[in-house]
């Protein structure tokens, strides 16, 4: 900000700013709901279960299609992607049905496996019997085929220039995309609550950042409400 | 990548040999779970593998397996409802491709799903509801709702070019084998439906509250099964509901209600917006439903919030619900909903993705709401819509251009059907195009035509966006839908001369003229109403439209449309007609008179509606044009008709039967009825030849004089004739035609009511006064004709009263046509003012005054004299003061009584009209 501008800006000293919070009444069961969203959506079930038995929030979903998810997540980060296609499949029928994308994406990490497990045959055969059919049908799917069908040519394909592809993080993006379409499916946000509330608070700081100085958090993980300096 | 093509090839071949082994252990195997799963997790999302499966009989080997498990023979030691639950997955998937749909239907394989629906067992019901949806969405070629957006993205949904349109290479495996060609039709019948429905109702709740708007709160489950069961179920009959026949059954079987319990109790964004889409379809067609909807007070906060739902095509499923709850009578909240759902629809018109369907909930929208149409105008909405359509109709043509190039058939008329009416959903796929691209055509006609119908500025707009060719194609489109909408835009165009000078009449008009007779003969109704709407604004203010179109043929065709049921039809074209006469040469009125005959004319004079009645009067006002030839030539006509359809008429000659009240006709038949339904009697009685004319005439006059003098008396004679007090037109439908005057009688009914309706019913009461001001200037223009016809007038003694009671500064604008009678009655014949009777004159002369001293005589029995001399003093408007006068002087001469006073006048006029009669 401009030196000129600060003297036009409204300060809220730290006494004032803690009244008017404490004037904010946030009801517990709120607070509690909020805590329950994030451990569901984020597919901490034991720990939903704990939470429920203490402060008797309901979670709002069957728990048990939480396992469902998290074993779905933990086969596809754990390198079986057949298995977690077959669980998606008994949990809804429609999600690979429906989702082209997702479908080929699941199938490339598939191949992306056998390419990592070295079985060169085995992968060519699956390219050609279950990617090749997609990527006729679709451009975009073709690249990204060529892409992964590209590792082959490289004796250390992990140091490739295609080595992306076969790192960790490809797994987790798999595996994310599949977890947010289950989600989905059950009618459920894709996203928990709880980092969104904070997103709004960075934003409502900015937007107060032009007209005030106020008591600011400055550091999200410890919400320590840090004191307006001195203007002048 | 070159090589692409290669690897498919190989692919195939060995594919081959898998999906045999998978089938021949379903057949043979002993663990069929395992196999029906292992088939499943390799057709599910792969259309190649579904293919490679059906052609190897996948489809027929699964309903063996189905047959089987529900036979009471199964071989095998799997759960029954585990192999059912699998199988239906497997037959769902497999009918997402068009050959394993069109094995399913020839293998009768759809009751095996639908019987799985009764199954106790949640999760076959499950997996059954799911293979019924994924055939009904795979046969409509309409890609589930919810799934569908995230997915689009995937496959562009416009090939880039010629081939790839015509390979059946579509993208995403919901819109496999798409084209219009190769849907297969799956029609679900009642008992199917029913079953469906009832999945819709969680078990055990739908008994407990039926009917009633408080219990449409009942909580729905929000996760497991049951709640996926009845997501599940919303979502198949919403898919259902875009088809006619599905639509109807699922009302039939009760899905409306349930539906709306889903939207109102289910917190559920799927089963929400599954039930909103459902009802956003049914609705329309479900008056009952919609009274439901409006009988829980939460619809409105549910709308409210679903207007604000941050997914636009669930905005718009909202504002099509809203606009379709706002027309009806128990909304209570029409004018908040119509403000919250105009800003979203407008909104949406901006984005890509919802812009297609926005044009028709629009219309709907607007089309009630005046206020609305200017709001939409202000927000630039005409520019949009019309934007919108000039974009449809390029790619249009450049998508017919694309078919015929490739030799495929352009979407069939039928295709357009099915998607014709609101068609929310978002589905762009290729077959379905057809569909899409007719419902958005006239989606924006529609609605432009509203925003054009009561707004200058609008019709300026419209007309800036240059987008009249495509407007004027839209009239040939092979949807009625769209013609129609195509025609109330032509209709809302010929509102304004300004406009038309500057679009549709550029070159002449002539083109429009032959145009519009076209629409005229189209089998819509809605395209020939607005079409008669458009000639009957055109005629009157271009003559060059009104040659074109007689000599296109339309005058015929107009006095055709005049026999039609639809009251709204009748009306405009009989109105067009009377604007065709408005300020016509006398080829025009001869024309009419030859396609009009008399006793059509006398239908539509007696009309069940009381404007058509009113325009058939405008009919007959301007035939009588004033001019001794033109009434000669009306009254001409009126006889000709008459001998026609009942027989000769005599030359005898007879007393002045009609001066005693009697009529010697009957009233002519109600309704529309082939013309001269009732054969005239032949009375024989040469005056009898304009009874006809006059009957009707002097019936609408006594009416409005009776409803002045009893608007005098007030509410006194309402109460002393409670016998004639029902609506003057269903009287006069009700009265026998007997020949004792049933015009008359119509006449005093419609006077003791319409004295009621003055206080109770004005519009009744203006439209007395409307058809009675007619009337006074037909019968004023009759008097310009010859003097038998002057005569006639005035041998009817009830007419004359009836002109007398309006001569009367309390009958308002009635006093002024009134008094043009009396003007043209005692009008002194020849130019001669006849004052003194001097002693040059010739006999021819004082044989024309003697009858100018009987007409004013006749007046002054009625009590003329004392009339006039009121009005010219107590009326109003200074007008009718000055021609009243001109009235009294021309009635005191006339009958010799410039110095009498009114107290002696009768006798020596009884006196006067008998010696008249003598001669």
């Amino acid at each position: 900000m401009g030196r000129g501008e600060a003297g036009s800006k409204k300060n809220i000293p730290m006494d004032v700013w803690e009244q008017k919070l404490a004037t904010v009444k946030v009801p517990k069961a709120d607070l509690n709901k909020l805590i329950m969203n994030f451990l569901v959506t984020e597919g901490y079930v034991e720990a939903a279960r704990m939470f429920e038995k203490e402060s008797g929030t309901a979670p709002g979903v069957n728990l048990d299609a939480i396992t469902d998810r998290m074993e779905v997540r933990r086969a596809l980060q754990g390198g079986d992607v057949e298995a977690a296609m077959e669980r998606v499949n008994d949990l809804d029928p429609e999600i690979l049905e429906s989702q082209p994308k997702l479908f080929f994406h699941l199938q490339q990490q598939r191949l992306i496996e056998l390419i990592r497990a070295g079985n060169v045959e085995s992968a060519l055969d699956f390219a050609q019997q279950n990617l090749a059919p997609l990527a006729e049908e679709n451009v975009e799917f073709l690249e990204e085929l060529e892409r992964t069908v590209a590792l082959l040519a490289f004796e250390d394909s992990k140091s490739s220039p295609l080595g992306d592809l076969m790192d960790v993080a490809q797994r987790q993006k798999t595996a994310s995309e599949l977890n947010a379409a289950i989600l989905q499916s059950q009618a459920q946000e894709k996203e928990p609550r709880l980092p969104l509330l904070l997103k709004l608070l960075l934003w409502a700081q900015a937007q107060l950042d032009e007209r005030a100085m106020y008591p600011r958090i400055n550091d999200v993980a410890t919400a320590q409400l840090v004191p307006p300096t001195k203007a002048e | 990548m070159t090589n692409s093509p290669d690897i498919g090839r190989v692919a195939t071949s060995l594919m081959v040999a898998r999906p045999r082994e998978l089938l021949r252990e379903l057949r043979e195997g002993t663990d069929r779970v395992k196999a029906l799963k292992a088939i499943k997790n390799q057709v599910i999302g792969s259309k190649f593998k579904k293919n490679a499966f059906v052609s190897e009989g996948a489809v027929e080997a699964v309903l063996e397996v189905l047959r089987d498990a529900t036979s009471s023979a199964n071989p095998s030691e799997d759960k029954m409802e585990v192999v059912q639950q699998q199988a239906a997955i497997v037959i769902g998937s497999l009918s997402l491709s068009d050959v394993g749909l069109r094995r399913l239907i020839s293998n009768e394989g759809l009751p095996f799903l639908l019987t799985m629906l009764h199954s106790a067992d949640e999760a076959v019901v499950e997996a059954a509801l799911w293979a019924v949806k994924m055939v009904v969405q795979q046969s409509t070629c309409v890609p589930s709702y919810f799934t569908r957006p995230p997915a689009r993205e995937a496959g562009s949904p416009l090939p880039e070019s010629p081939a790839a349109a015509a390979a059946a290479a579509t993208p995403g495996p919901t819109v496999a084998a798409a084209g219009p060609l190769s849907v297969t039709p799956v029609r679900l019948d009642a008992t199917a439906m029913s079953a469906i429905v009832r999945c819709l109702a969680v078990a055990g709740s739908s008994a407990a509250h039926t009917g009633s708007g408080s219990g449409m709160l009942a909580a729905v489950p929000r996760s497991g099964r049951t709640a996926a069961i009845v997501a599940l179920a919303a979502a198949l009959v919403a898919c259902c509901c875009r088809r006619t026949e599905e639509r109807n059954l699922a009302i039939a079987a009760g899905a409306p209600e349930k539906m709306l319990r889903l939207l109102l109790g289910s917190d559920r964004a799927d089963t929400q917006v599954a039930a909103l889409e459902g009802l956003s379809l049914m609705l329309p067609y479900q008056p009952s439903a919609c009274a439901l909807a409006l009988s829980c007070p939460e619809i409105y906060g549910r709308l409210f919030t679903l207007l604000r739902d941050p997914t636009p095509s669930v905005r718009l499923l909202a504002a099509s619900c809203a606009a379709t709850l706002c027309r009806m009578p128990g909304c209570e909240q029409t004018e908040a909903m119509q403000r919250a759902a105009l800003p979203v629809l407008l909104r949406l018109l901006t984005q890509p993705a919802t812009r297609p369907h926005v044009p028709a909930v629009l219309a709907s929208l607007v089309e009630a709401s005046e206020a609305l149409q200017k709001a939409a105008a202000d927000a630039d909405a005409v520019r949009l819509l019309a934007g919108l359509l000039a974009a449809e109709a390029v790619a249009a043509e450049a998508e017919t251009t694309t078919a015929r190039t490739t030799g495929q058939a352009v979407a069939a008329p039928d295709a357009a059907a099915v998607s014709s009416g609101v068609t929310p959903y978002l589905a762009t796929c290729a077959a379905a195009d057809g569909g899409v691209s007719s419902s958005l055509r006239e989606g924006c006609l529609r609605a432009l035509g509203s925003l054009c119908l009561n707004h200058d500025e609008s019709r300026k707009q419209l007309l800036e966006a240059k987008v009249l060719r495509h407007i004027v194609k839209a009239l040939e489109d092979p949807s009625n839908g769209v013609r129609a909408a195509a025609a109330l835009c032509v209709r809302a165009l010929t509102r304004c001369v300004r406009t038309l000078r500057g679009g549709l009449l550029e070159g002449g008009g002539g083109e429009l003229a032959q145009l519009l007779v076209d629409m005229l003969t189209d089998q819509e109704l809605e395209v020939q109403t607005n079409a008669a709407a458009a000639v009957c604004n055109l005629v009157l203010d271009f003559s060059a439209v009104k040659s074109a179109v007689l000599s296109a043929g339309g005058l015929t065709r107009l006095v055709e449309l005049t026999r039609s049921p639809a009251t709204p039809l009748r009306h405009h074209a009989t109105w067009a007609l009377a604007n065709m006469l408005y300020r016509a040469d006398n080829s025009v009125r001869v024309q009419l008179m030859e396609a009009l005959p008399w006793s059509r004319l006398r239908q539509l004079l007696f009309d069940s509606d009381p404007r058509v009645v009113e325009q058939a009067l405008v009919i007959l006002r301007n035939l009588c044009m004033a001019g001794r030839q033109q009434v000669a030539a009306a009254l001409e006509w009126a006889e000709s008709d008459r001998s026609g359809g009942g027989g000769e008429c005599g030359g005898s000659g007879g007393g002045f039967a009609s001066v005693t009240g009697l009529c010697t006709t009957p009233a002519p038949a109600h309704g529309h009825g082939p013309p001269d339904q009732q054969p005239l009697p032949a009375t024989g009685d040469k005056e009898t030849r304009y009874d006809g004319i006059l009957d009707v005439l002097q019936a609408r006059i006594q009416a409005a004089a009776a409803a002045m003098s009893v608007t005098d008396v007030e509410s006194e004679s309402a109460a002393s004739t409670p016998g004639v007090s029902h609506s003057p037109h269903s009287e006069g439908a009700a009265s026998p035609p007997s020949a004792s005057a049933s015009a008359p009688a119509l006449a005093a009914a419609a006077a003791t009511t319409a004295g009621i309706f003055r206080v109770t019913r004005p519009e009744q009461y203006l439209q007395t006064v409307a058809h009675a001001t007619h009337a006074l200037y037909a019968v004023a223009n009759l008097l310009t004709g010859g003097a038998t016809v002057k005569d006639l007038v005035a041998s009817r003694r009830p007419l004359l009263a009836a002109v007398a009671a309006l001569l009367y500064p309390r009958a308002g604008e009635l006093a002024l046509p009134a008094v043009w009678c009396a003007v043209n009655l005692t009008w002194p014949a020849g130019g001669g003012s006849g004052g003194g009777g001097g002693g040059g004159v010739d006999r021819l002369n004082r044989l024309e005054q003697e009858a100018v001293a009987t007409r004013c005589n006749a007046l002054l029995d009625v009590r003329g004299e004392e009339r006039l001399e009121e009005l010219s003093r107590q009326h109003p408007s200074r007008d009718v003061q000055e021609r009243a006068r001109t009235a009294l002087e021309q009635l005191r001469s006339g009958a010799g009584l410039a110095v009498r006073t009114s107290d002696t006048s009768s006798p020596a006029a009884v006196m006067t009209a008998l010696t008249a009669q003598g001669l």
